[in-house]
């Protein structure tokens, strides 16, 4: 009898839970809908003045700034496209990130963003995945927008006001990850009777590590340190294998797929970032 | 304080977990990241170790709770290499309490055995001292007959690290049987710790911190992540049970995605001969130099 119970009971919550996800998707897309039509409506220059005063305000508040961002898009993601993007890496710009790292995992040809397509690739030697955005370097700002005063502070990670012009972009693949790893032990394999690859296995597992380090970040192209920052665009959270040896450290946070990403999502993102502790084990 | 509690389930926890169960896919294998026992202390205004300790008890509950709802392995992240970095008292105090936990362990191995539960740790055993390292040793070598739950303890342990021995013991392997072409993402993961058990398909944080803290990087590629604000001390069966529900409500978003990935890796491995008799004898060739580590260790 119990059993019969509990059968129907599990029934019902899992109906109970179809029906949330349906309706919250519902609302968040008609929110969505109505975000987008206030866009429309307003000029783009009143837009971007509003971006510009949250984000001003945003980063006056931070303690901390992260360096480098990686946006992780699930294969089912139908909401990032390269209009989006543009706009992340204009805040991202804004509030002083220099690294973006875009990890798409949808099909080419499903929504996959190419980001040669949107920015100019970078002078640097690389693997032809290193991009910098914009293309020409905005002339730096030295008075505070409308009025806007910040209150001076000093990011953990650095003055603000030494915010680069041209954002550092890096498409990342599914290769970059597990298989990339692989690859750096074959290469070390194939050498493993030199003296340098003995030298390592002699010391402490350290030095085999701080090279496989050396050699993941070359074949990245990384001018880069590790991701700080991470924002997942899915329906719940997951890593989709993004950089595993690169992202031990950072944080991630999840925006629902179907959710309208507007500036204020960005600065609430940043905000949370911003209060985290970071204790490097200690 | 045993390894797995005596929890007594009230009615309506009983009945939840029934619930839960009936609607399918439990986690197989879920991973626990033990945040927030200092703070937990802090809060209190107890010892650090006094909180290492209740967080110790938490993980009793919840290995009854994996054990009764029926998740076959799990993972739970204890010390991090990271850790060495603390203060000497609180590291020793740390390496006291697994020494009186893994000493109680020894003592109540027919209880682990009628569970069926197998003790691994995962990690550079070889960083902990030397009478940690036997009774841990001898920990996992006395359970290693069982195959209803697998708890899987990681200790100083990080997921460079991980990796980076898992290299090493490619390059260590003295036979040239070994092909370059044969190195690949599929004969990495059979190098790594976790070697004998899948990804973990729910990876469970405390403390409202929403990073992973170099644990099980490679493995929680398809995992779902559930970070809650609870600290680990104050964890309760009503946070498990949300965190299986939020796998349920997940993972089918994820299935897809979960099978092309293993469809790839089947792929890679039948086009870089993986099941070759060659290859099999190389990775029975580490299978017995870790177990005849653990037997030289036990027996110092």
């Amino acid at each position: 009898m119990i059993e019969v119970l509990c059968l129907l009971l599990s029934r019902l919550l899992l109906l109970l839970i179809g029906g949330y996800e349906l309706l919250w998707l519902l609302r968040e897309r008609l929110n969505a809908f109505v975000n987008w039509s206030y866009d429309l409506w307003r000029t783009a220059a009143a837009r971007e003045l509003h971006e510009r005063r949250v984000l001003t305000e945003c980063r006056s508040q931070l303690t901390k700034t992260p360096q480098h961002l990686v946006l992780v898009i699930s294969p089912s993601d139908h909401y990032v496209d390269s209009v989006l993007l543009r706009r992340i890496f204009g805040f991202a710009l804004e509030v002083g990130v220099q690294h973006v790292s875009v990890y798409d995992r949808r099909p080419k040809g499903d929504g996959y963003v190419e980001l040669a397509e949107l920015c100019q690739p970078s002078n640097d030697e690389g693997t032809g995945s290193h991009f910098k955005w914009p293309a020409k370097p905005k002339k730096p700002e030295s008075a505070p927008i409308n009025g806007q005063k910040t209150n001076g502070y000093v990011n953990g990670a650095g003055d603000n006001s030494s915010c680069s012009n041209q954002l550092q972009l890096y498409q990342i693949s599914a290769a970059d990850g597990h298989a990339l790893i692989a690859d750096v032990c074959r290469e070390l394999y194939e050498e493993r009777n030199s003296e340098v690859v003995q030298n390592l296995l002699s010391q402490k597992r350290e030095a085999l590590t701080e090279q496989i380090n050396s050699m993941l970040t070359k074949r990245l192209g990384y001018v880069a340190p590790e991701p700080d920052l991470g924002i997942i665009f899915a329906r719940q959270t997951c890593t989709y294998g993004v950089l595993p040896w690169h992202v031990r450290f950072t944080e991630f946070h999840t925006h629902p797929s179907g959710r309208y990403f507007n500036v204020e999502s960005f600065a609430n993102i940043l905000s949370k970032y911003s209060r985290c502790e970071q204790r490097w084990g200690t | 304080m045993s390894w797995v509690s005596d929890y007594r389930y009230t009615w309506l926890e009983s009945t939840t977990m029934q619930v839960l169960r009936a609607c399918g896919h439990i986690p197989h294998h879920v991973a626990f990241v033990m945040d927030g026992n200092r703070r937990f202390a802090r809060s209190q205004q107890i010892d650090k170790i006094e909180g290492h300790s209740r967080g110790f008890a938490k993980l009793a509950d919840c290995l009854r709770w994996c054990l009764d709802i029926g998740v076959r392995e799990v993972t739970t992240f204890a010390f991090s290499i990271e850790n060495f970095k603390r203060s000497s008292e609180e590291v020793e105090g740390l390496f006291n309490l697994a020494r009186e936990k893994f000493a109680r362990l020894l003592e109540e191995t027919e209880r682990l055995n009628e569970h069926g539960i197998r003790i691994r740790i995962i990690g550079n055993i070889g960083l902990l001292p030397q009478d940690l390292q036997k009774l841990v040793a001898t920990a996992m070598l006395s359970t290693e007959q069982n195959d209803k739950l697998f708890l899987n303890v990681a200790f100083a342990y990080t997921s460079r690290d991980e990796i980076t021995q898992a290299v090493e013991t490619v390059l260590r392997h003295s036979s040239d049987d070994l092909r370059p072409e044969d190195i690949n993402e599929r004969l990495m993961e059979e190098c790594l710790y976790t070697r004998h058990s899948p990804p973990p398909d729910l990876v469970f944080r405390t403390s409202g911190e929403t990073r992973l803290s170099d644990f099980m990087m490679w493995q929680l590629s398809t995992s779902v992540l559930y970070f809650s604000n609870v600290l680990w001390p104050q964890i309760t069966f009503w946070h498990f049970l949300a965190s299986i529900l939020a796998y349920q409500r997940d993972r089918w978003q994820l299935d897809d995605f979960r099978r092309s990935e293993r469809l790839q890796s089947l792929q890679l491995a039948k086009s870089h001969d993986f099941y070759s008799e060659r290859m099999q004898k190389f990775l029975a060739i580490i299978d017995e130099d870790r177990r005849k580590l653990l037997v030289r260790l036990a027996a110092n």
